[in-house]
C-alpha cells in the first residue's frame, strides 16, 4: 500500500516537472536555420512563432543593441538562447558562449554585460 | 531453436546496417577541411560521403557551387521485433545526422565556407552570410522537388 502511494506520488511529480518544462515557451534547434542576419525584428519574430522571455537593452563601446532571451530546447536539456539586434536588425544568435567567441568584440561585451540576468532558466 | 533466433537477429541486424545507403559525414573529416583546402582535397576529404544535394548559386554578382551532406553528430538505437515463432527484440545503431553545407566559388572553386546552415548564416564573414537567404531558398526548392520525385 505504501509502496504503491509512493510510486503514484513519484509518478505524479514526474509528469508534473515534464508540464513544467513544457508550460514556457521554447525554440527548437530547427528554426533557427531559418534567421539571417539584417532580418528586422517582426520577421525574426515571425520565423520563431513565439515572444522572447525577456529583453535587454545593453550598450559597449558606444554602440546599442537589443538582446532577446529565448529558451532553447535541444531535445535534451532547455537553456537561455540570445537573438542580438543593433538598429533594429539582426546581428547575431546564439548561446552565451557563443556570443563571446564570435569576433564582434562590442557584441561579446553586451551580451556579457547581461549575462547575469540572461542565464538563469527563468530570467529575472 | 535459440541458436535459430539468434541466427535471424544477426541476419536481421546485418541487412539493417547494410540498408545504410547514405553515408554521412563525419566530425573527424570536417576536422580535416580548411580555408586552403584544395577542391581536389576536398572530394577526397568526403570519400564516400553522400553528397544528397549539389547544385550552383548565384548569389550578389557570383557564382556558387553547394554541396549538402548529412553530418553524423550522434547514434540512436532503432528496436526492430524480429519473428520466428517467438519474438526478439534487435537494436540497430542509426545515425543521427544534421545538414552540412560546403560552398566554392566559381569558377575558382575556392573554398569560401562549410558549415550547418546555422553556422554559416551567422558567419561573422558577410561574404557567407549574406549569400545563406539565397543559398537556403534554392536548397528548399531542390528538397521539395526531391520529395516531389
Amino acid at each position: 500500500m505504501i509502496r504503491t502511494s509512493l510510486r503514484t506520488r513519484l509518478g505524479a511529480l514526474a509528469v508534473a516537472l515534464l508540464l513544467s518544462a513544457c508550460a514556457v515557451p521554447q525554440i527548437y534547434h530547427e528554426q533557427l536555420q531559418q534567421l539571417d542576419k539584417g532580418m528586422d525584428q517582426a520577421e525574426v519574430a515571425a520565423r520563431l512563432r513565439i515572444a522572447p522571455n525577456a529583453v535587454y537593452h545593453p550598450q559597449a563601446d558606444g554602440r546599442q543593441f537589443a538582446i532577446y532571451r529565448y529558451l532553447m530546447n535541444n531535445g535534451v536539456q532547455v537553456n537561455p538562447y540570445l537573438v542580438a539586434f543593433e538598429n533594429g536588425k539582426l546581428v547575431y544568435w546564439g548561446y552565451l558562449d557563443e556570443f563571446r567567441r564570435q569576433p564582434d568584440a562590442a557584441l561579446s561585451k553586451a551580451a556579457g554585460a547581461v549575462s547575469e540576468a540572461v542565464l538563469p532558466v527563468a530570467p529575472r | 531453436m535459440s541458436i535459430k533466433i539468434l541466427g535471424a537477429a544477426l541476419a536481421a541486424t546485418l541487412i539493417l546496417a547494410g540498408c545504410a545507403s547514405h553515408i554521412p559525414l563525419t566530425r573527424e573529416q570536417v576536422g580535416r577541411i580548411s580555408a586552403d583546402t584544395s577542391a581536389t582535397d576536398l572530394t577526397a576529404i568526403l570519400g564516400k560521403a553522400t553528397v544528397a544535394a549539389e547544385y550552383d548559386v548565384d548569389a550578389n554578382g557570383q557564382s556558387y557551387h553547394v554541396r549538402r551532406l548529412a553530418l553524423k553528430t550522434g547514434t540512436r538505437m532503432e528496436m526492430t521485433m524480429v519473428c520466428s515463432k517467438t519474438c526478439i527484440p534487435v537494436n540497430t545503431p542509426v545515425a543521427v545526422t544534421t545538414q552540412y553545407l560546403l560552398i566554392q566559388q566559381l569558377p575558382s572553386q575556392k573554398l569560401l565556407g562549410w558549415g550547418t546552415t546555422e553556422e554559416l548564416s551567422k558567419s561573422p564573414d558577410d561574404k557567407i552570410s549574406s549569400i545563406m537567404p539565397k543559398l537556403k531558398q534554392v536548397d528548399a526548392e531542390r528538397q521539395a522537388a526531391a520529395k516531389k520525385s
